[in-house]
């Protein structure tokens, strides 16, 4: 029997490639290489770069580098303000012409809703996605954990689940005037699933991913101060977790994006609430997807689609031509990306000792290119 | 896969103290059974034991504290040790210098055992991850996360006072949120098998899961205080009073202060308990402070017994381990 499936190439939604930026976080040339690993032939670059992806020079450089490298096309995100400080907007439509597949505030909060008003009506008319976290960065201010029993026991300063609902109702209302392509990014709450489900049951054009890492770790997993799942989006209650799971299997949240953000290690040296937060999420991203099925109760249809057909109506792509070989009865021990900072970084199993099935074998680009990773 | 506690060798004995997680009730009991111990050193014209001469204790403080520091100072002091005081606050951390650098830099000072305080809840775990083997860690207070020498030296006094404590009701009134004391009361009062925890507050400072730290939310003071056992105010910050998470210490006061009346409600031979510094007028009421159910002040010499018991324990348990490395988990190259 053989172990060694062909599949379309996966388009993720959501990474941070770290360039420009310190290159001892990553490169264009080693996170997109990464993810070749991780299954995405295509990846939306997260405009929080520094400097941001804010005007044509960024995007321009971030093309040329990507260009230069052996690795999965990047699709650049572009910053929907300026330095992403939440104040001006940036030339959306001169950068949606220059090849970006959507515009972000990444992980940065919109204090303005005046302006994002502005925003998604401006995007509308160029009909420009949106690719949109829900987060109130002042209602969890300080915070580092998901506001529950474990940050309380820990004396951390939570997250509550209204940081991400709060705003989520809020981009919602303003979708229903503004109307436009609003795809929001990284649920971590069960509530935010429900809301998806109403506001498209009441016709809003509204889609939604979840980060795979999300589908698997709780807030449970920070306990004893273990900084590997400190993670901007924090990691929820099991309930949350299980709603989340449901949602992807129910197609209410469209999309598994890697959520990747490589660190380095001084990054994670200092006491937990001082730790930049990020998983580097690539390198074993498809074993986390292969386990998806079995482990999260996600039909492997259903899986396929939330990181290849669903990713690309949502940015609007043709469907790849691209194709990745997995085998499902080794896993590689290289390690491509810059950022380590991954809890399956030293071993590739699971918090309960499961093991992460397969990797990627090898990948053949729709411009001819064929290779074997390993 | 999970991080191994590091305040446990493989003996399950106690190589640093960092916190009340795993701590069992026997070892919990065995330091306050080695804390009275030593109680009675401080009444004798010669307080000191030659317990730990020859050994080095740096007192690593990269937050502000007299109190705490001065209690480990004379407790150390009086085992014989050397000790230094390291004012971080200050120095090069200020400047920019990492944790972790600065940790190396007093290694190579040769001490046995770092008194650690710092703003940042983990701290003190992060430290003893971090710490080259050899140096024992003590909890001095990281954030709100901990402070579990003064846990003990509350659970010291109580036991004092109460002896048994599964027939206490204990209340803890105030900012409860906000407090590492709080959380190392609760975590020792629930090791110890503690009658009833009850927390009140405002929900400002109470966290909305208060039974995860193993204590059951009153709402009202005069309805926690029914039946009470022993008292416990905690330091309310003046960040917080004004208009942050409290309106005014006025009206803190009138709703959650500690005044005669309402200590009236508590039994009569209950106990006032206050980590110190207090805030008259705020938390408690001066009479009920300075009246005669207030431990207070015998909590502050608890202090000096409990800490000598900690860092005799912790230390006599590092000399046969000293050689042995412990890199934690996931910090390789």
């Amino acid at each position: 029997m053989s172990n060694t499936l062909t599949l379309p190439g996966f388009t993720d939604l959501y990474a941070r490639m770290r360039e420009p930026g310190p290159s001892r976080r990553g490169t264009l040339a080693s996170e997109s290489r990464a993810a070749l690993a991780a299954g995405f032939t295509r990846v939306c670059a997260a405009p929080d770069t520094n400097p941001a992806t804010d005007s044509t020079a960024t995007v321009e450089l971030v093309q040329h580098h990507a260009d230069a490298s052996n690795g999965a096309k990047v699709l650049p995100m572009a910053a929907l303000t300026v330095g992403l400080q939440g104040e001006r907007l940036t030339e959306l439509a001169t950068l949606k012409h220059l090849g970006c597949v959507a515009a972000s505030q990444a992980d940065e909060s919109f204090a303005d809703t005046r302006l994002l008003y502005d925003a998604m009506a401006y995007a509308a008319s160029f009909d420009f996605p949106l690719i949109m976290r829900a987060r109130d960065a002042r209602l969890g201010i300080n915070g580092c954990a998901h506001e529950g029993p474990v940050a309380t026991r820990l004396g951390l300063h939570g997250i509550p689940s209204a940081a991400e609902t709060i705003p989520l109702a809020r981009l919602l209302e303003l979708l229903r005037e503004t109307g436009g392509r609003l795809h929001v990014t990284r649920l971590s709450t069960a509530r935010a699933v429900d809301m998806i489900a109403e506001a498209r049951n009441a016709g809003l054009a509204v889609t939604a991913d979840v980060g795979i890492s999300h589908l698997y770790f709780t807030e449970g997993d920070i306990d004893g101060f273990d900084a590997r799942f400190a993670s901007a989006v924090p990691f929820r209650s099991s309930a949350d977790r299980d709603a989340l799971r449901r949602g992807v299997r129910d197609g209410i949240i469209d999309a598994i994006c890697s959520d990747h953000a490589p660190l380095d290690t001084d990054a994670s040296l200092a006491p937990f609430p001082q730790v930049e937060p990020g998983l580097s999420v690539f390198d074993r991203f498809i074993g986390l997807w292969l386990a998806l099925p079995e482990y999260c109760g996600i039909p492997s249809n259903r899986a396929l689609d939330a990181v290849s057909a669903a990713p690309e109506n949502i940015l609007g792509l043709s469907p790849t031509n691209d194709t990745i070989e997995v085998t499902t009865d080794s896993i590689s021990d290289a390690w491509l990306s810059h950022g380590r900072n991954s809890p399956l970084a030293t071993a590739a199993v699971l918090p309960d000792g499961t093991p992460l099935p397969g990797c990627v074998r090898g990948y053949r680009l729709e411009d001819g290119r064929r290779q074997n990773l390993w | 896969m999970t991080l191994a506690h590091p305040q446990f060798d493989s003996d399950g004995a106690l190589r640093h103290f960092l916190d009340l997680d795993g701590v069992s009730r026997e070892t919990l009991t065995t330091i306050l059974d080695t804390a009275e111990g030593f109680a009675p050193i401080g009444e004798r014209k010669v307080r000191t034991v030659p317990l730990l001469r020859g050994r080095t204790v740096a007192n690593l403080f990269f937050e502000n504290s007299t109190r705490t520091r001065t209690a480990f100072e004379l407790a150390a002091k009086r085992l014989s040790a050397d000790v230094l005081n390291i004012d971080l606050v200050s120095s090069s951390t200020a400047k920019g210098e990492s944790l972790l650098d600065t940790l190396r830099v007093l290694e190579s000072l040769q001490c046995d055992m770092f008194i650690v305080r710092h703003s940042q809840s983990g701290a003190a775990r992060f430290i003893a991850q971090h710490i080259a083997p050899g140096i024992a860690v003590v909890n001095g207070g990281d954030g709100q996360h901990a402070h579990p020498t003064q846990g003990l030296l509350d659970m010291f006094t109580i036991r004092r006072h109460k002896g048994d404590f599964s027939q206490l009701t204990v209340v803890l009134i105030g900012d409860i949120r906000h407090s590492r004391v709080a959380r190392s009361d609760l975590a020792a009062l629930k090791i110890l098998g503690a009658g009833e925890v009850r927390v009140v507050g405002p929900r400002t400072l109470v966290p909305a899961d208060a039974e995860a730290l193993g204590a059951r939310f009153v709402p009202r003071l005069d309805d926690a205080l029914q039946g009470a056992d022993v008292i416990m105010g905690l330091r309310l910050q003046r960040e917080r009073m004004n208009g942050a998470k409290v309106p005014s210490s006025a009206e803190f006061f009138r709703h959650f202060g500690l005044s005669a009346e309402r200590l009236s409600l508590a039994k009569p031979d209950a106990i006032v308990m206050h980590p110190g510094p207090t805030n008259r007028g705020v938390e408690i009421a001066g009479d009920v402070a300075d009246g005669k159910q207030s431990v207070i002040l015998e909590q502050v010499t608890a202090g000096l017994a409990v800490r000598m018991a900690v860092m005799s324990m912790v230390l006599g348990s590092h000399t046969s381990n000293r050689v042995e490395s412990h890199q934690a988990p996931g910090v390789g190259p």
